[in-house]
């Protein structure tokens, strides 16, 4: 039967008993397709497992667990240890791969319902035929999505396609953890890379719908600059603060107040993604800052009105709000908290509950979150004053007197403050140490929990540092989005070939060893080498809470164009998927590599050619880890802080000292195996120091394609980097110089001794210098 | 107050295996019967001054009294420069950990996998974690920190206790090592 062509009308009739089933309506095919389907579109739990396997073979799996046992069934608990298996047959290996999984399916869960609610809210708002469009300089709009998926998606209803595919292969990756399902760590592994390959496509479903249902940014280097910081705030306005990683609410509580006139009125500002995303939508909303300081910001007592979503949002928000008369409206159902569902009450009426005392209410109705936020605020505001649940500083003294030296706050602090210490300083009216205390604090109020003096260290620590406090006045460049297809069109080669020395990204929680300025530090000494930096999420409010001499930020000081020299703020939390997108397009606009379905030879092309390293430094959340593993798959090793060796469990380390694990083809030489070096060394690896960290960043942004100037750039980065660090020359740089034209110039004669003592060799260059690496077999022979 | 085998870390309770106080005499003698033994140092000893000494001058007194081979991780490595000692080896805390839980693996000094590991001055989770690898991945191994801070996923740790106490342990490790 021929398709019956859109626009026809056509008749039935004399049918009896018949059921006529209208199955998905199939759009008119284009003339041409876009591009030839690849061989992997859509695919399932072990469709790519050989890639897998091939990636794990080099980069094995690291365990350190945290937990002996299992406990995740009612045979246990069962211990581990010795080889010990469990009542299922597991063992300590497949069930730290097993836990990995259970919290990269959650951090993936975290960004697909994220997306599902945006997708289904935008397409009731617009249709799904609203049409996707990020303007002139992006042609490849959703590089993810067409690589994983086969789909260009043209409208909105196309993103609820990936989307069924992502909910698809979640549920599929989440009954494997299940008891008696698989039983090898290393297909747990699979799985791992598996779902957090559809976690980036999640990320980038939600950013894609949110760019164009919101209008945000699409890519503008000069995205404006926003206000940051505890100290930004105008407490003279009634203040309403959103905490989390949805901007529907926000964005509503911003429509209302336009639509009534009084924007300049009342104080919109935000916290974590949320804020990232509010500023994206409306420049002139605040960011407080990230999940570290929420606790922080709500006893401080500055918001009327609290509007939590979803997503690192501190559970006992109620109880502190509580304190301060701040008053919840939880909007997603994610978060509830126990309050009373009000959506179907009157607003005049919900808004009189709550001015008249009731703590909270649950609204899952974003428009209408709107209005009773601002209502609230503007009616709470004059009754609340300066509220706040913080002692004077007169009272610190007495206060830190209480404390009876025990160790408890000590041993409970993730980063092990030495807050006794501060406190017998304290005790002697000395409150500098409690405020130094401020910059490396996570804000998680552990050291209350075990007082034994019941006293509160984190509200003292925010008290003696209430001056650096009042300053926290920043600026960010708001959140841009996608890498511009013409940007890639000019990094694509000098990145490839290595003249640009590499992209590294800044991302993740901040659950820093020593605070957040290290963060900075880093992207800094960065930026001043010539690499492409980019943040995302809280590394990126991170990043923008410390000034130079001038009273600069870093976003302040360069450009935020996607190039050398650069500090860009891609956005947040879900925008982390364009940082992969750029490496995406570099392989579709340099090299030409069809995407469509395509995944394979997509990451094989990035793993080989594209130097790009994250560091997520303070990773602490699931989507961490998911967004971490995801990169892993598509070839982009990660960096975690000191922390990410502990809940995270599982590393994938290479071994330098095992040449055989480092060959590669090369298409060029008709396939011929060569040792190309440990470029990357690890694909996922956690440093214990920022100097570590910088080291090992030069060192994983080195790739087997590097030209030899690139080579020769890199590795003075990772030479210089070690010199400065660790007072000598880092004992494998031979491993990455081919040739001795790699070498610096102004030190050549003396490397080149030091390389003639160990005995070293130069590798067999190709014509041209230029290597064509490949590790997929059937690409050996050539590219077709 | 805390008790001298709780885990330093509240939260840190790995499971039924937990490790055993060790004393400066029981470290020496681990160190001076172990066939390879293998002496690691961390970041903390850069932080770290006990009574006007450094760390880092302690970790080069026992690594010269016991003759074991020194790793020195994360960037520790130029402050032993500094102090005219060169460490058999600097490699990342995750590289060295990473070797040791490999049964093939050759030594640092192609000699042999080791026997024993001794830590100090690990930043306590991160080695904490290195020695959860090592339980459970190297049972070819004993490990022993020599920390002030007790962690059971160690085979044996100096107990929690105060800086002059630590100080005095250390002392008496290194004139142990000494008498041979």
């Amino acid at each position: 039967m021929d398709a019956i062509k859109k626009g026809t009308i056509f008749t039935i009739s004399d049918l009896e008993n018949v059921r006529i089933s209208i199955g998905e309506i199939v759009e008119e095919l284009e003339a041409k397709e876009w591009e030839p389907m690849g061989p992997h579109p859509m695919p399932g739990i072990a469709t790519l497992r050989n890639w897998d396997l091939k990636l794990l073979n080099r980069y094995k799996p690291f365990y350190a667990p945290l937990c002996d046992m299992c406990c995740l069934c009612t045979y246990g608990k069962c211990d581990l240890t010795c080889g010990k298996k469990g009542a299922c047959g597991i063992k300590i290996d497949a069930q730290q791969a097993r836990i990995v999984l259970i919290a990269c399916c959650i951090g993936t869960a975290a960004h697909a319902g994220h997306a599902r609610h945006l997708v289904d809210h935008l397409i009731g708002k617009y249709g799904r035929d609203c049409p996707i469009d990020l303007g002139p300089s992006i042609d490849i709009e959703a590089p993810i999505i067409r690589t994983v998926t086969g789909i260009r998606p043209r409208k909105l209803g196309d993103l609820e396609d990936a989307l069924n595919y992502v909910e698809r292969e979640l549920m599929n990756c989440l009954s494997a953890a299940h008891t008696g399902q698989e039983g090898a760590f290393i297909d747990f592994e699979s799985k791992n890379l598996h779902v957090s390959m559809v976690d980036n496509l999640a990320k980038e479903i939600a950013d894609i719908a949110q760019i164009v249902g919101y209008d945000f940014p699409k890519g503008d280097p000069e995205a404006p600059l926003v206000e940051i910081g505890l100290g930004v705030v105008d407490r003279s306005k009634p203040v309403i603060l959103c905490i989390g990683h949805n901007v529907m609410p926000g964005a509503e509580v911003v429509n209302y107040l336009s639509a009534r006139g009084i924007e300049g009125e009342v104080e919109v500002c935000g916290m974590c993604c949320t804020a990232i995303d509010i500023t994206r939508y409306e420049p002139r909303a605040k960011i407080v800052g990230h999940i570290a300081q929420q606790l922080y910001a709500v006893r401080s007592g500055i918001a009327d009105v609290i509007v939590v979503d979803e997503q690192c949002v501190r559970t006992d928000i109620v109880e502190e709000a509580m304190k301060v008369k701040t008053r919840v409206i939880a909007s997603n159902d994610k978060i509830c908290y126990g309050l009373p569902d009000r959506i179907d009450d009157p607003t005049e009426e919900i808004i009189d509950d709550l001015v008249n005392g009731a703590p909270g209410a649950l609204i899952l109705d974003a428009e209408k979150v709107g209005e009773v936020a601002v209502e609230v605020a503007l009616r709470m505001a004059p009754k609340r004053a300066q509220l706040k649940a913080l002692p004077d500083r007169q009272e610190l003294k007495r206060l830190a007197e209480s404390c009876v030296q025990c160790d408890e706050c000590r041993r409970a602090c993730p980063n092990d403050l030495h807050i006794p210490d501060a406190m017998a300083s304290a005790a002697k009216s000395n409150f500098d140490p409690l405020a130094k205390l401020y910059e490396s604090c996570v804000g998680c109020a552990r050291c209350e929990s075990v007082c034994r003096a019941e006293l509160s260290p984190l509200n003292m620590i925010k008290v003696a540092a209430e001056y650096e406090i009042k300053e926290e006045k920043y600026k960010l460049r708001a959140g841009r989005g996608p890498v511009l297809d013409t940007e890639i069109r000019n990094v694509g080669a000098p990145i490839v070939f290595g003249d640009i020395p590499g992209v590294v990204a800044y991302v993740g929680c901040p659950n820093y060893p020593k605070g957040g300025r290290e963060v900075a530090e880093m992207a800094e000494e960065f930026i001043k080498r010539g690499y492409i930096v980019v943040a995302t999420g809280c590394s990126a409010m991170e990043i923008a809470r410390y000034k130079d001499e001038e009273g600069k930020t870093l976003y302040e000081k360069y450009t935020g164009a996607f190039d050398r020299g650069c500090m860009v703020n891609i956005g947040s939390c879900v925008a982390n998927a364009h940082v992969i997108g750029a490496a995406i397009k570099i392989a579709g606009i340099f090299a030409r590599r069809k995407l469509r379905g395509n995944f394979e030879e997509i990451a094989d092309y990035i793993l080989n050619r594209v130097g790009a390293c994250g560091v997520a430094w303070g990773a602490m959340s699931q989507k961490a880890a998911s967004i971490a593993t995801g990169c892993n798959r598509w070839g982009i090793p990660v960096i975690l802080g000191p922390h990410g060796s502990t809940a995270y469990r599982r590393l994938y380390l290479g071994r330098k000292d095992k040449e055989e694990d480092w060959y590669a083809y090369n298409v060029k030489e008709g396939g011929e195996p060569f040792y190309f070096g440990p470029a990357p060394e690890h694909l996922i690896y956690a440093a214990e120091t920022k100097e570590e960290a910088m080291m090992m960043t030069a060192k994983l942004c080195i790739r087997p394609s590097d030209n030899p100037r690139g080579r020769l750039i890199k590795l003075s980065n990772y030479i210089d980097l070690h010199e400065r660090f660790y007072g000598r020359l880092p004992d494998d740089w031979h491993l990455f110089v081919r040739d001795v034209t790699e070498l610096p110039p102004g030190r050549r004669k003396e490397l080149a001794r030091e390389l003639e003592k160990i005995g070293w060799k130069p590798m067999k260059m190709p014509p041209g210098k230029i290597f064509d690496p490949t590790n997929l077999e059937r690409f050996r022979n050539g590219w077709k | 107050m805390v008790e001298k085998d709780d885990p330093w870390e509240i939260a840190n309770i790995p499971g039924p295996r937990r490790g055993e106080i060790l004393t400066p005499v029981i470290a020496a003698r681990m160190i001076k019967e172990a066939e390879r033994p293998l002496f690691i140092v961390g970041s903390l000893a850069l932080e770290t001054e006990l009574n006007g000494k450094s760390l880092v001058e302690y970790a080069i007194e026992i690594a010269k009294e016991s003759k074991m081979p020194m790793v020195a991780v994360a960037h520790t490595l130029k402050a032993f420069l500094e102090k005219g000692f060169e460490p058999d080896a600097s490699m990342p805390l995750i590289n060295i950990i990473d070797r040791l839980r490999d049964a093939d693996w050759e030594g640092l000094k192609g000699a042999g996998q080791h026997d024993l590991v001794v830590f100090l001055g690990m930043l306590y989770y991160i080695g904490s974690q290195g020695l959860s690898t090592l339980k459970h991945f190297a049972p070819w191994l004993r490990t022993i920190t020599l920390c002030r801070f007790f962690h059971p996923n160690a085979d044996m740790s100096f107990p929690n206790m105060s800086e002059e106490e630590w100080a005095n342990y250390l002392d008496e490790l290194v004139a142990k090592l000494r008498m041979g």
